[in-house]
């Protein structure tokens, strides 16, 4: 029994920050505020280079087969420098995709950088927990309707798509198709709205059978937020260590000393729920890995917003400049709070789950 | 990352079970150490608790040479989830056998040792801390609570308060100040007090919720020989930090507590019904229940944490300093969402009891605010005032 990454995942950790800090950080970041990152930028080419876009996809189509407690290690990197690029919508959410519906030439494509895809799953005016009753029309595989924070569309190549008869893969490139970036205050992360006029696709499979993918990226998400929440943590207590008011550091003054511990309790209940959660996803449980996935995205959405918003407070005025790092932060874990779903909807998924339903009894052991 | 329990465990898991069938009555299920208790009730856990120490399961974690099974963390742990899992009464002396046994163990005399140790581990003595006092809360080093030498015995006089089973109490670890010319750390020393001794008073203390569960203990001329004497002589401090740092595989009990009554509120809300329909149903009872059960369900995240943590050797980290709050925060919380699922059922019996018992969880062992300054300075490397 271990909860920890094994010295070998926290050698590739090691390895991920150092990329990603030679690549500027956070500025890298802002120097691509409100872009989207196609495939053929440089950017992700490194990302390939890294065995990132491969990591989750089967040895046979060129990935390197690994598990989602390693891409918990590249989602809470990323999250640690608010990281733009598609690698949540594409490099866990359609590669696992594409691996359930068995698609070999996507997946390499995918695992070797050269396209990107992403999942189309939210319809405007339901809720996300909703996504397996789509509403998206299919007549003839010819797609009519809307969907909604679909991450990454633009730049990207292929949907997949939820519909009314099932999943379908559609092209980025079809005739029909609308993309219009979303305006978010998180410049780091992109979404779209998708617009579909009578635009062919092909059909792939049951709604239901993208379950687990869904509850990979929750999760994913989660780890993002992590890596973003533990930084501005990192960012508020060295601020407070070195801000001096009344002739004493800030971070001297109970009051600030109690916002900080505040922020690691919520951080560390967050971490040990979130790798948890990453273990069911690798263990083979479905069932328990959801109820996992859901609890870590209904904690995450609440609490870690909260964290980036006790770190600006203790940064004071210089929390609310362009200038200071802290602001990124904050905006990537408010768009974390509500894509795909915020704290009330899972909390009400986690009642279905947990208060409906003859749960099963609480044992001690596992 | 593995979070299965090692499969080695399976056995012993089994064995516990299987004894807790054989050997646990009705009677005593359910039977704590926490509130009132009659003196009827003190002799059936009296009785079991020399049941439990004579079938090796009183005091696990004690060396084998007093009587223990040197059991790793994985053991107390299971014993823990079994005793919760049945419903049976923790040994009688849960501050004893965790918190002063490693003290003596530590810095007592042979004699201690081969006195004390086996009588508390059997439930024959039973023992309280005598720390704080009316002046000395958080601030445990002001205490006041004085012992002079005269020859060979010292003469204490004082108060203390907040003293967990003093009422029943054979013996006290006691907190004394032997030099009060000396920085306040430095001039504290242990005793370990006979609580029959001429002098010795003690009073029950009622607490909120009218229960008679701690006690005052007021010394007046009580002398006690030298060879009670702890550890050496103005080096207290250090023998009670032995005492209170020795807390750490008592995660499990924490977790297991809260979720056990998480789960009775789930239920309850199921069968209760409110305007024709079940409570279960009413969206604002859905968002905080589910919340609750998501944090109770997260402090059992954080103790498998921290029981990894033990188990592969690792020193503690953040996750450790801070179970204790994040449990006091799920008491609380356990307290408000019982008033939203039950309505005025909240206010009567055991859910009474429970919502006015949820104060203390961020109060006693250290209060909440206190823990916090640990916290920022010790985790967080936050500067001192």
């Amino acid at each position: 029994m271990d909860t920890h990454y094994t010295a070998e995942q926290e050698t590739f950790r090691s390895t991920m920050r150092r990329f990603l800090d030679d690549q500027g950080g956070t500025n890298f970041t802002r120097s691509r505020w409100c872009e989207t990152v196609p495939a053929t930028a440089e950017s992700w080419q490194s990302m390939a280079d890294l065995g990132v876009t491969g990591l989750l996809a089967p040895e046979h189509t060129g990935g390197l087969a690994g598990n989602m407690t390693d891409m918990g290690i590249v989602m809470e990197e990323l999250g640690r420098v608010v990281h733009p690029g598609p690698c949540w919508a594409s490099c866990i959410g359609a590669t696992s995709a594409a691996a359930v519906f068995g698609l070999d030439s996507l997946l390499s494509a995918l695992a070797d950088g050269s396209q990107t895809a992403t999942l189309a799953l939210e319809e405007p005016g339901y809720s996300f927990t909703r996504w397996q009753q789509a509403q998206l029309a299919v007549t003839n595989n010819i797609l009519n309707g809307d969907k909604i924070q679909v991450p990454d569309a633009i730049g990207a190549n292929h949907l997949f798509v939820t519909t009314d008869h099932g999943v379908y893969l559609v092209s980025t490139a079809a005739s029909g198709l609308t993309i219009t970036d979303s305006e978010c205050l998180d410049g780091s992360h992109r979404f779209a709205a998708v617009h579909f006029d009578n635009v062919a696709g092909v059909r792939l499979g049951d709604n239901a059978q993208l379950a687990p993918v869904v509850d990979r990226m929750l999760v994913a998400l989660c780890a993002d937020g992590l890596g973003a929440a533990q930084r501005a943590l990192e960012l508020a207590v060295g601020y407070a260590c070195e801000r001096q008011q009344f002739g004493q550091h800030i971070g001297s003054f109970q009051a600030i000393q109690h916002l900080c511990a505040d922020m690691l309790q919520q951080l560390e209940l967050g971490r040990a729920g979130l790798h948890y959660a990453l273990w069911c996803l690798d263990a083979g449980d479905p069932r328990e890995a959801h109820r996992a996935a859901v609890m870590s995205k209904a904690y995450t959405s609440e609490t870690f917003p909260q964290i980036a918003a006790n770190a600006i407070q203790i940064f004071g005025g210089a929390g609310f400049t362009w200038e200071y790092d802290i602001q990124l932060f904050y905006k990537r874990l408010l768009s974390l709070q509500m894509t795909w779903g915020n704290s009330e909807v899972w909390l009400e998924e986690l009642a279905t789950l947990v208060i409906d339903v003859e749960a099963p009894p609480i044992t001690a052991e596992h | 990352m593995d979070y299965r329990y090692p499969p080695d465990t399976l056995p012993f898991r089994r064995e516990v079970r299987q004894w807790l069938q054989d050997n646990l009555d009705d009677e005593l299920r359910g039977l704590g150490n926490r509130g009132a208790l009659t003196a009827e009730q003190l002799d059936a856990l009296r009785r079991w608790n020399r049941k439990l120490a004579d079938a090796g399961y009183a005091a696990i974690s004690w060396p084998t040479e007093y009587g223990g099974r040197a059991a790793g963390v994985m053991e107390q742990v299971i014993l823990a989830e079994e005793m919760h899992r049945a419903d049976a009464p923790a040994a009688l002396n849960p501050i004893g056998l965790a918190n002063i046994a490693p003290s003596i163990m530590t810095w007592g005399t042979e004699e201690q040792k081969r006195t004390l140790l086996p009588r508390m581990r059997r439930g024959d003595d039973i023992w309280c801390q005598g720390f704080s006092e009316p002046g000395a809360g958080s601030d445990l080093a002001s205490l006041r609570c004085r012992a002079t030498l005269d020859g060979d015995d010292f003469i204490i006089n004082g108060q203390k308060v907040w003293n967990t089973l003093g009422h029943f109490a054979d013996y006290c670890e006691l907190l004394v100040r032997t030099d009060p010319e000396v920085p306040k750390h430095q001039g504290i020393t242990c005793l370990l007090v006979d609580m029959h001794l001429p002098g010795v008073a003690v009073k029950p203390l009622t607490t909120l919720t009218g229960a008679e569960e701690f006690a005052e203990i007021f010394f007046t001329d009580v002398r006690v020989q030298k060879s009670a004497l702890l550890g050496p002589i103005n080096q207290g401090w250090q023998v009670a930090m032995t005492t209170l740092s020795n807390e750490r595989a008592g995660v499990a009990n924490l977790h297991l507590g809260v979720r056990k009554k998480i789960a009775r509120l789930i239920q309850a809300a199921r069968e209760r019904e409110r305007d024709g329909k079940p409570v279960a149903c009413d969206p604002v009872v859905r968002q905080r229940l589910a919340r609750t059960y998501l944090y109770g369900e997260y402090q059992k995240a954080l103790a498998d944490v921290c029981i990894a943590g033990e188990l592969n050797k690792r020193p503690p980290g953040a996750e450790s300093s801070i179970t204790k709050q994040s449990w006091s925060d799920i008491e609380h919380m356990i307290a408000e969402t019982s008033a939203s699922v039950l309505g005025e059922d909240a206010h009567r019996g055991s859910w009474g009891d429970n919502r006015l018992y949820s104060r203390a969880t961020s109060i006693a062992g250290g209060t909440t605010q206190i823990n916090k300054n640990i916290i920022a300075r010790r985790v967080l490397g936050l500067p001192k005032a």
